[in-house]
């Protein structure tokens, strides 16, 4: 875990501003003064409005009751935090491993903000520990709506909207012809694969639309243009990307794009629950990450609808 | 035959010691000016009721019993008004919950007016809030309470607020919300303001981190716990849909009643 105040940097608060379900702990930073639960979630400050404020104010130490530390500089907890200039802001999700964990470390690498979610409470609280502030990790399950309906309000508050969104999170059930799967992973598949990715475009599209800015990715599949035996669920939540997002784009307003992507095949855990041995034959996800970032950060307005692959 | 009889009867006493009587609901006090409080529980199957209760969580040297059944009532007399009583509850076998109440303090007392005093106290304290709020964020004050009152029925600050450093920082910010004349009045507040949560069953959150958030929303009230049940923060939300957007699974006994 991190105990890093997002806003000025200081490592040393009582417990982390926000729990691995995103709660706030309500904790007024002795540094800035910054109340983390309110500042935000009820005033609607961001954390580059509260940084200004703080520096336009000469730094102080804000703590009446906590003692400022002896060797305290302000100027160095605050460069930790804050984002390089033309620094974007990305939205990841499922990104605790496979192609998601890849591509935030790739992106975190080349100095852009991002901010995930995955299910797995160990691979966020992991994340949290390798990547504190301004990174932001929480977990979420996408096809909970009401769960990324927080998420999205709380980081489009701290961060504002988001200039690259990857819906990534995906499950598959295991291999079996379409009769014989069960009806919980048939549920599942489309809550996550489908639902999440709707639950996620709902529920930040309106803030991209607002700055007339910014780029969503649907991850598809070769497996959501052509089709393959015993993964039709599969098959059918990836058609069901290519379509919402062919029928999103022509909603979205200029300057706004949505992509449906196929990653290729990447040797994941995914990848190894359909082909087994033979996925280590594939490029590893941070491999792959090399050249799926830099191909993610080029799209703009002018992809809008396209059906892309990452070569 | 004899052995029969003895094996159905091993068998019953089997059933019946392992059979677990839980509270379907948590218990409701409800203290009265009179010196009275009536204790109410309800089990999730018929067993007699036991109530102990006490001056000291340690030390609950008064006991009251009802009969078998299912809904649990025990009236107490005699109570030293502004006390602060402890209790466990249950069945005559097992103690299922535990709490405590301050005599002589009905939750369901109807609130003073504010004195012109106070009034303007809180109106220079928050000018911000001098204008009319809108009907769907409309605020209720809390009653203030004198600093005699807190000494007398809440535990010092010390006992109550989590992380005791914080505090003056926290009064600073939303002591002005309830019109709060110190810190250990704040703390105070916050404590009473937990112990009504559970009496009167506000809405409560509990966080994946153990975090109790509690909301009154005819006060507009809010107030997060730490799972021990020390007091994280105590403030009143300027956004109408703030408690919506807190996480969380809703319960109704906050863990440091369960413990």
């Amino acid at each position: 875990m991190n105990n890093t105040c997002p806003v000025c940097g200081f490592p040393k608060l009582n417990e982390p501003p926000r729990s691995l379900g995103g709660g706030a702990s309500n904790e007024i930073c002795p540094s800035c003064g910054f109340e983390h639960g309110v500042d935000d979630d009820d005033k609607g400050i961001s954390y580059a409005a509260a940084r200004d404020a703080w520096k336009c104010g000469g730094m102080k130490w804000a703590s009446k009751g906590q003692p400022q530390p002896k060797a305290w500089k302000p100027e160095a907890q605050l460069a930790s935090v804050m984002p390089k200039d033309g620094a974007k802001f990305i939205v990841v999700t499922g990104c605790t491993r496979g192609c998601g964990s890849a591509l935030a470390e790739h992106f975190i690498a080349k100095g852009h903000v991002v901010a995930g979610c995955g299910r797995g409470g160990d691979g966020v609280s992991a994340l949290r520990g390798k990547f504190g502030p301004p990174h932001d990790f929480t977990a979420v399950d996408v096809g909970d709506d009401d769960a990324v309906m927080r998420w999205a309000a709380r980081l489009v508050t701290t961060h504002g909207a988001p200039d690259l969104l990857v819906n990534n999170a995906a499950v598959i059930a295991a291999n079996a012809p379409l009769w014989k799967v069960p009806a919980g992973e048939i549920a599942a598949t489309l809550a996550v694969n489908v639902g999440g990715t709707v639950n996620t475009i709902r529920h930040f599209a309106p803030a991209i639309i607002a700055r007339g800015r910014g780029v969503i990715v649907n991850f598809s599949s070769g497996w959501g243009r052509s089709t393959a035996p015993e993964v039709a669920i599969y098959c059918a939540s990836k058609f069901a990307i290519e379509g919402l997002t062919q029928a999103l784009a022509q909603e979205l307003p200029k300057g706004v794009a949505a992509v449906a992507l196929n990653p290729g095949i990447i040797d994941t855990e995914m990848l190894r629950s359909c082909f087994g041995g033979s996925a280590s034959a594939y490029p590893q996800p941070a491999d792959w990450a090399k050249r799926a970032g830099p191909f993610l950060l080029a799209l703009g307005a002018k992809d809008n609808g396209r059906s892309l692959d990452v070569t | 035959m004899m052995q029969r009889l003895l094996f159905l009867f091993l068998l019953l006493c089997g059933v019946c010691e392992s059979h677990a009587v839980n509270l379907a609901e948590p218990p409701r006090v409800s203290p009265a000016a009179d010196g009275t409080a009536t204790l109410r529980w309800k089990l999730d199957s018929p067993a007699g009721g036991r109530l102990r209760y006490g001056l000291a969580q340690d030390k609950l040297d008064q006991a009251a019993s009802d009969e078998v059944g299912t809904d649990h009532s025990v009236t107490l007399r005699g109570l030293q008004p502004g006390t602060q009583y402890f209790y466990s509850i249950g069945t005559a076998k097992y103690p299922l919950t535990t709490g405590s109440f301050v005599a002589g303090k009905s939750p369901e007392a109807p609130e003073p007016k504010p004195t012109m005093f106070q009034k303007l106290r809180r109106i220079i304290a928050k000018p911000a809030e001098a204008a009319p709020a809108p009907a769907s964020a409309k605020i209720t004050p809390l009653p203030p309470v004198s600093p005699k009152a807190v000494v007398r029925d809440a535990p010092s600050a010390r006992l109550t607020w989590g992380h005791l450093p914080s505090l003056p920082d926290h009064f600073a910010r939303h002591g002005g919300d309830f019109a709060a004349t110190s810190q250990d009045d704040y703390a105070a507040q916050a404590w009473r303001f937990r112990e009504r949560a559970v009496a009167e069953r506000l809405p409560m959150k509990l966080d994946t981190d153990g975090t109790v958030r509690v909301f009154d929303p005819k006060t507009h009230a809010f107030a997060a716990f730490n799972r021990d049940g020390t007091t994280k923060t105590y403030f009143r939300p300027d956004s109408a849909s703030y408690w919506q957007r807190e996480p969380g699974r809703a319960i109704q006994t906050p863990p440091w009643v369960s413990q």
